[in-house]
């Protein structure tokens, strides 16, 4: 039995926007996370994927309780298990948050090169993370201290006194890795961080977090569509469709056999070199979050829908030997 | 680089790029550098026999400038790209009519190549008039109605709708089938599947290979996805800092790679498939080194074969049965 570090609980995470027009207005709410559980482990390396528009990013900024207008969180609770503490991140305030972010929990946003501050030297930018949680520092020391942390990433003394624009795309994001582990977090997380990098790049970010994760014995999770990089590294993977998770299991069993229609397709789908047998798409669309359909949301698009499918939201079932693999499926269930 | 692939000598090219470079200017004149975009690139496709040929890269490799070049948008600095046999920058009158009909573009972003105030049936229609391929309303319809079946869709799917109101995979269908209306020769397709949800990627991707198939279309695939272009292409030029490193039948290049670049882009793409995890650590370079500039090979400097006359000189391309590789270490 794995010792667990968080726990989401039924978490229904939504964008509530108002409409507004000359003669009336209307909320609309768009349903990115819905009723998500999900427990992620010590030490693991824990993988979402889905395409885009699922809520997997949504769900990774409720988890790191970031929850910004006009995300709203409508229900449900995230936990964390931090040394014989319990802590409700939703329900805890701003000055909180900041207390336990980059220290306890670190992450890595969508696009995060482009955050760092252009006008300011990378050194400063750490100055503010340290001093954020311990005061007034020796900056000379730290300076040091610096120095050696992003010389594990590859990266040599200079860039400590560069501004961003003088680093290229992968340079910058390892700054922002070594920004977000620099306080030695329990946990990880990272949205989409090779996005927009060469595949040489994407290789390295990838090795360098799991690398990461191994020398701080932290728990990694990570977003990412790109679903031959969590056969790279990821230790389970979760599979999101529509704001629902529909399979999470181990990355081994879900590649060996993976259950879910969607799932299925997904893996059988990606083009692979040396193999040029025909690859087909899904057909239909994503649905919309804003009335997604009743029933399994993935029923419009899939091949074996029952008539259970279009009106009862399937449950999650166990498969496999340890009991580690769940499948939200009507053809799976009793 | 000279003709690649053993071709019958009794086909005429169609379309042909000889020397091409391209070099941008950045920042004041005084104290600006020289970018060497695309760099003395030649490549070839013939007619009566449809191809998908892929440009892959990295960014910054000079695919997206050269097939601008291949369009006629930009003028290249120096070279030429001829169009059955004719310099396509110096196109008047009826032959540049030929060659716009002829030479079609797909773009990265479906909801870029449209606009966003007109009803996509209506700009449709207007491009099978503009053309000149419709005489009237009623035969553009046809022949709008047509290639919107090639790609799965109808004239009665899209009827009345806006840019906004398609789904990403529905619009770039329709920006095929606005490609398709004129019956071109060549299409140059730029990242058509790289905005597209993953569920939908497959079905665009062999939209391109039922055009060659039935229309003998030759399309020129623009990715940096190296399993898509394997799956779509015949042949593959893989391109570095602006030139052509390797080219050839995709099959050889991509499962049989040379160039030492080659090879680092296959080690790096990730493979789906848990039990063949990388072994080893990859190393990222410290420094920007300004490779565009090099006088040697520009990849010497992250290239484990490297010795110093690669620093020194440019590798000569060198035929090897039916590839060519621009690498020292094939050059006797």
């Amino acid at each position: 039995m794995q010792k667990e570090i968080a726990s989401i609980q039924n978490l229904k995470a939504y964008y509530i926007l108002e409409l507004k027009s000359a003669s009336r207005s209307a909320l609309a709410e768009i349903k990115a996370v819905d009723e998500v559980s999900l427990k992620i482990n010590a030490r693991e390396i824990l993988g979402i994927a889905g395409e885009s528009g699922c809520g997997k990013s949504t769900l990774i900024k409720a988890i790191y309780g970031l929850i910004e207008h006009p995300l709203t969180i409508v229900d449900g609770s995230v936990t964390y298990h931090l040394e014989g503490r319990d802590l409700s991140i939703l329900e805890l305030d701003k000055v909180s948050l900041s207390k336990i972010w980059y220290k306890d929990i670190s992450y890595i946003p969508q696009g995060a090169m482009s955050t760092l501050n252009p006008v300011r030297r990378i050194k400063d930018q750490f100055f503010d993370v340290i001093e954020s949680h311990y005061g007034n520092i020796n900056k000379e020391e730290a300076v040091e201290m610096i120095i050696k942390h992003i010389d594990r990433m590859g990266l040599p003394r200079e860039v400590v006194t560069s501004y961003p624009h003088q680093l290229s795309g992968g340079m910058k994001q390892r700054v922002v890795i070594a920004l977000a582990t620099i306080l030695k977090p329990k946990i990880i997380l990272a949205d989409e961080p090779t996005t927009a990098l060469d595949v040489v790049v994407q290789r390295g970010i990838l090795q360098l977090l799991s690398k990461m994760q191994q020398e701080l014995k932290s728990t990694l999770v990570i977003v990412t569509h790109d679903i031959a990089a969590h056969a790279q590294i990821a230790h389970r993977i979760v599979i999101m469709y529509a704001g629902k998770i529909v399979e999470a299991g181990s990355v081994e069993e879900i590649f060996k056999e993976p259950l879910h229609p969607y799932t299925r397709h997904l893996i059988n789908a990606l083009p692979r070199v040396g193999d040029k047998s025909r690859r087909t798409g899904i057909s239909g669309k994503p649905p919309s979050l804003r009335n997604p359909p009743l029933g399994c949301r993935f029923h419009p698009r899939c091949p074996y829908t029952l008539d259970v499918c279009k009106s009862a939201e399937p449950p999650q079932v166990q498969v496999g030997a340890n009991h580690e693999h769940y499948v939200a499926c009507h053809l799976y269930s009793r | 680089m000279p003709p690649i692939l053993e071709v019958t000598r009794k086909m005429k090219t169609l379309l042909e790029a000889r020397k091409v470079t391209m070099v941008f200017r950045i920042g004041g004149l005084v104290f600006g550098s020289k970018l060497t975009a695309v760099d003395d690139v030649n490549l070839t496709l013939k007619e009566g026999e449809a191809k998908v040929l892929s440009l892959v890269g990295e960014s910054g490799s000079g695919k997206t400038t050269l097939s601008r070049i291949l369009l006629g948008l930009i003028k290249p600095t120096k070279g030429r790209v001829t169009y059955r046999g004719n310099d396509i920058f110096k196109l008047k009158g009826a032959r540049l009519m030929e060659f716009k009909r002829e030479v079609q573009p797909i773009f990265q972003n479906p909801f870029e190549a449209f606009n966003i105030l007109k009803k996509v049936d209506r700009y449709l229609l207007g491009t099978a008039l503009n053309y000149k391929v419709a005489e009237n309303e009623m035969e553009a319809k046809k022949r709008v109605d047509e290639t919107l079946h090639f790609v799965g869709l109808s004239l009665e799917d899209i009827r009345g709708k806006y840019p906004h109101e398609f789904s990403g995979g529905e619009l770039q269908r329709a920006s095929i089938a606005r490609a398709l209306i004129t019956d071109p020769k060549i299409l140059i397709a730029d990242e058509p599947v790289s905005m597209i949800d993953a569920s939908l990627r497959m079905d665009i991707i062999n939209i391109l290979l039922d055009l060659k198939r039935k229309r003998d279309t030759s399309i020129i695939y623009i990715t940096h996805d190296l399993a898509t272009a394997y799956y779509v292409s015949d042949d593959i030029a893989v391109m570095y800092r602006g030139s052509i490193i390797e080219y050839g039948s995709v099959e050889e290049v991509l499962t049989k790679p040379l160039h030492p670049y080659t090879k680092t882009l296959l080690e790096c793409l990730p493979k789906p498939d848990p039990k063949d995890r990388w072994k080893e650590e990859v190393k990222l370079s410290g420094l920007e080194v300004k490779e565009f500039e090099a006088l040697g090979c520009k990849f010497a400097n992250r290239c484990p074969h490297a010795t110093s006359r690669c620093f020194q000189e440019r590798p000569p391309t060198v035929n090897i049965e039916k590839r060519a590789v621009a690498c020292w270490l094939f050059a006797n």
